[in-house]
């Protein structure tokens, strides 16, 4: 063990799949996890937004997270649910709905053990990825959830993955 | 502590809003004896406030300017311009320092140093003695002051009518240490009455069925005695009255007369006592230096018994809220109404008589409460209105322009937060239309014009809207110019075909400026583009309309921001939508051959012809075909009725309207979302966004 290990911060964090990908965000970040319960179309809205739904009397944006990282859109199973996310833009905090295919664990982790993503290559956008975690075999990728999810970005997400595709 | 400071500067800036009115009637009005008062009583309140907190140089400063009105109260100094220029620039400066009170900003020590010696100059200078025909009146009043001064140093006696409510004694409140306090002021003649009592059975042990007259002989002022029942005063009725006779106690006429009246239940009436007083009474000589108003013992006495203190309980016009408070009322109230739906959803499934009763009651509970809750979030209009006042006087001022300032509709309400967010985009365009708008005195002579300028500031509600219009009879803008500098500038090409409104709207882009000169007011050029923001935060609209050498209308157009709407619950492709109530019409049941592959889009209904919006295919859902008729509501948007087609029409519902996020700001022909009573959600249809957003869709269809 060298001392970066002493130093570095332990967090929870949840991890969740899209499609066989595995994705992990900070417990904190999370509020709750929810079932899908009916969802409203608002009608003309980017197809990433799947709508909105009734949290205890407050309306909650829902969004397909498949489709906002370039992704098929999701199908819903038994395991489908939706993170209630509580995320940070031009600071001020809002809270969102993301729909995952499913959630697999809560674990801990010292920042430490994140290890900077390679930048090339990825289907995703650079900064939606904070870093990445191995385990056994296979990585986890450390989502930037304010950034994934922030309002402001919504135009330019959407210009993002037409380019993308189309490439 | 800094609790408290905030208190303090909440409250020391309603005080100075209050002495900015004040003032400003003072210009127009120099020997308003009341304005002069409530200058003097604002100062003096906040010279006691500022001493309080330990704010010594800001009480200093206020306590010179009251010395100044102090002496123009007594009629020693007349109110001249110089003053009240001094005043306002002082309050000004108040404004700034009630947030630095130890000066720490050096303008702000320099700038206070200043007005200071200025302040200090006014009262050296004494009063330069004042014009004889204007100050006759105050000389007057102050000979009539003086002469109230002097009553208050005789002996004299007061007729003291005390009576407690029954429940005095409930507080441990004890009238006789009250009267013996009372009777240690001087000579006093005590009379005690029983109220009559109908029967034994109203006899209650605990209630105060005792009042008294007293009758009391004494030279401290009327004020001394209030102070006696300053903590009686909500729990009994005192009436003092004071009668400028001496001797009347030790008088056996008089004592055997209101002794007569002992353990009765006989209230003295002042009809019955004055003659006797008259009669049997030794009047008391007022000496008065003053000998230009020789004035009669009995006046001063009226004069005096105006001051007669009326202790019925004080009305509460008004309380401090924090709006922390109001907004969770609101939350509450909204909370309230959801679930009263779904009692309501409830009861329409096991319809028991006796629960519909009981929910039809709490439906119409929730809605006053609800009428009630939003009654105290929206604030008149006029707040905002008066500020304009002081920004119109200084601007005109320094363009030697003569202006009348009116404004009207000033009770319209509005949400606070909107009005503040209103008055700098409102300040602007005032400003604009002072320097640019009106013309100076001499040219609109010339042009046959009244020699004051007029600007109207006006406010009104029009359906579902609040409309702000700003008028100017100045010189107007002239379309060509606009539309040669729209072209010079690029912002359109000269083959360009606009209407007039269109090419007004340029004026309202970045960088787009018609002012030849550029002044500190305005004419930079920076201001109508932020303007048009800011209205544009708000969800309002601005139109501009103007005539040359008649002048310019400026039109704000703002929605009513309530949050709890009466809406009319509807379906289209199994998605509940809330049409607000205020915009509906009349609905229509319509067959769909009727509607599909309509070449016109239009229905006869009602022997009108009106055009109609397909949502299911303004919305993207497929077209149903199976449904025979469709429901058409017919709403009315400004000036147009405009009928939309939905699947269903559910009923009333009250809905709560909350935001659905940042996420649909591209979607803003919804304005909200409400939940229903089983939970599911609704969505609010903003009917005149939809209608522009059809109007557009037809354009693009036609040119495409």
């Amino acid at each position: 063990m060298n001392e970066n290990v002493v130093n570095g911060e332990t967090k929870s964090f949840l991890s969740f799949k899209l499609d066989s990908e595995n994705f992990t965000i900070p417990v904190m970040k999370i509020m709750e996890i929810l079932e899908v319960p009916k969802i409203t179309k608002v009608p003309q809205s980017p197809n990433f937004l799947v709508g909105v739904i009734n949290l205890r009397g407050a309306v909650l944006p829902v969004i397909d997270t498949r489709i906002k990282f370039g992704m098929t859109p999701i199908e819903f199973t038994i395991n489908t649910c939706i993170l209630v996310l509580s995320i940070e833009v031009n600071e001020e905090v809002i809270e969102v709905g993301a729909l995952v295919d499913s959630v697999s664990e809560v674990f801990e982790l010292n920042s430490n053990e994140i290890k900077q993503a390679p930048t090339l290559a990825t289907r995703y956008r650079a900064d939606y990825v904070q870093g990445m975690i191995q385990e056994n075999d296979h990585f986890i990728m450390v989502l930037n959830i304010d950034k994934v999810f922030s309002s402001n970005d919504l135009e330019s997400i959407s210009e993002y993955i037409e380019t993308e595709t189309d490439k | 502590m800094e609790e408290m400071k905030a208190t303090y500067i909440q409250e020391a800036n309603e005080l100075l809003e209050n002495l900015e009115s004040s003032l400003l009637s003072l210009e127009d009005n120099p020997n308003d004896k009341s304005n002069i008062e409530q200058v003097f009583r604002v100062m003096h309140t906040l010279k006691g406030n500022s001493s309080m907190f330990g704010l010594a140089k800001i009480a200093e400063f206020v306590h010179d300017l009251e010395t100044i009105y102090d002496k123009i109260r007594q009629g020693e100094m007349q109110l001249t311009r110089e003053i009240l220029n001094t005043t306002l620039a002082s309050f000004d400066h108040l404004n700034l320092i009630i947030v630095d009170s130890e000066l720490e900003d050096p303008a702000n020590k320099e700038n206070h140093d200043q007005l200071i010696y200025q302040i200090h100059q006014f009262i050296q200078k004494k009063s330069p003695a004042p014009a004889k025909t204007e100050n006759t009146q105050a000389q007057q009043t102050n000979a009539t002051e003086q002469l109230q001064a002097d009553l208050e140093n005789v002996v004299k006696t007061y007729h003291l009518y005390f009576e407690p409510k029954p429940e005095f004694l409930l507080d441990g409140s004890n009238p006789l240490i009250l009267l013996a306090e009372i009777a240690q002021l001087g000579k006093a003649l005590i009379i005690p009455h029983f109220k009559k009592l109908e029967s034994i059975d109203d006899f209650q042990p605990t209630n105060c069925v005792t009042y008294w007259d007293v009758f009391i002989e004494t030279n401290c002022a009327i004020a001394t005695l209030n102070e006696v029942f300053v903590f009686a005063e909500s729990n009994a009725i005192i009436e003092i009255t004071p009668y400028l006779y001496t001797d009347l106690i030790s008088n056996g006429e008089f004592s055997e007369f209101v002794q007569a009246t002992i353990f009765k239940d006989v209230k003295l009436s002042a009809t019955e006592l004055d003659p006797l007083i008259e009669k049997v009474g030794k009047k008391v000589e007022v000496h008065t230096e003053n000998q230009t108003v020789a004035k009669s013992a009995s006046d001063a006495n009226a004069a005096l018994k105006t001051a007669k203190v009326e202790a019925k309980e004080k009305v509460v016009s008004s309380i401090r809220v924090s709006s922390d408070k109001l907004d969770e009322l609101m939350n509450l109230v909204s909370e309230l109404v959801t679930t009263q739906a779904s009692l309501t959803l409830y009861n329409q499934k096991n319809e028991t008589p006796e629960l519909e009763i009981i929910s039809e009651n709490i439906e119409k509970l929730s809605r006053r409460l609800r009428d009630i809750a939003f009654g105290m979030t929206l604030v008149p209009i006029n707040n905002m209105f008066s500020r304009f006042q002081r920004l119109v006087r200084d601007v005109s001022m320094s363009l030697n322009k003569e202006v009348q300032f009116v404004t009207e509709g000033g009770e319209t309400e509005l949400d606070k937060s909107i009005i503040e967010t209103l008055t700098d985009p409102l300040m602007h365009i005032i400003r604009n239309s002072l320097d640019h708008g009106l013309e100076l005195p001499e040219k609109r002579e010339a042009l046959d014009k009244p020699r004051k300028g007029t600007v109207k500031l006006k406010a009104f509600y029009s359906g579902i809207s609040v409309y702000i219009q700003i008028t100017d009879d100045g010189k107007g803008m002239d379309v060509d110019v606009i539309r040669e500098k729209a072209i010079s500038k690029g912002f359109m090409k000269p083959e360009d075909v606009l209407s007039d409104k269109e090419i007004f709207d340029f004026i309202f882009y970045p960088g787009f400026s018609t002012a030849a000169v550029v002044t500190d007011i305005s004419g930079r050029g920076v201001g109508m583009d932020v303007v048009k923001r800011n209205i544009a935060e708000l969800k309002g609209s601005i139109i501009v309309d103007s005539k040359v050498d008649i002048g310019t209308t400026l039109t704000i157009k703002l929605p009513l921001s309530l949050s709890i709407i009466d809406g009319l619950l509807v379906e289209v492709a199994n998605v509940f939508y809330i049409i607000p109530l205020s915009v509906v019409d009349k609905c229509y049941e319509v067959g769909n051959k009727e509607m599909i592959g309509n070449f016109n889009q239009l229905l006869v209904l009602d022997n009108q012809q009106i055009p109609f919006i397909n949502i299911h295919k303004e919305f993207g859902y497929e077209e149903i075909s199976d449904a025979e008729n469709s429901q058409i509501i017919v709403v009315s948007d400004s000036d147009r009725r405009v009928g939309i087609s939905v699947d269903c029409i559910i009923g009333e519902y009250q809905a709560v309207v909350k935001p659905i996020g940042k996420y649909y700001r591209n979607q803003d022909f919804i304005s909200g979302a409400t939940i229903l009573g089983d939970g599911s959600i609704a969505l609010v249809m903003d009917t005149h966004k939809i209608i522009d957003l059809y109007t557009e869709h037809a354009k693009t269809e036609l040119k495409s």
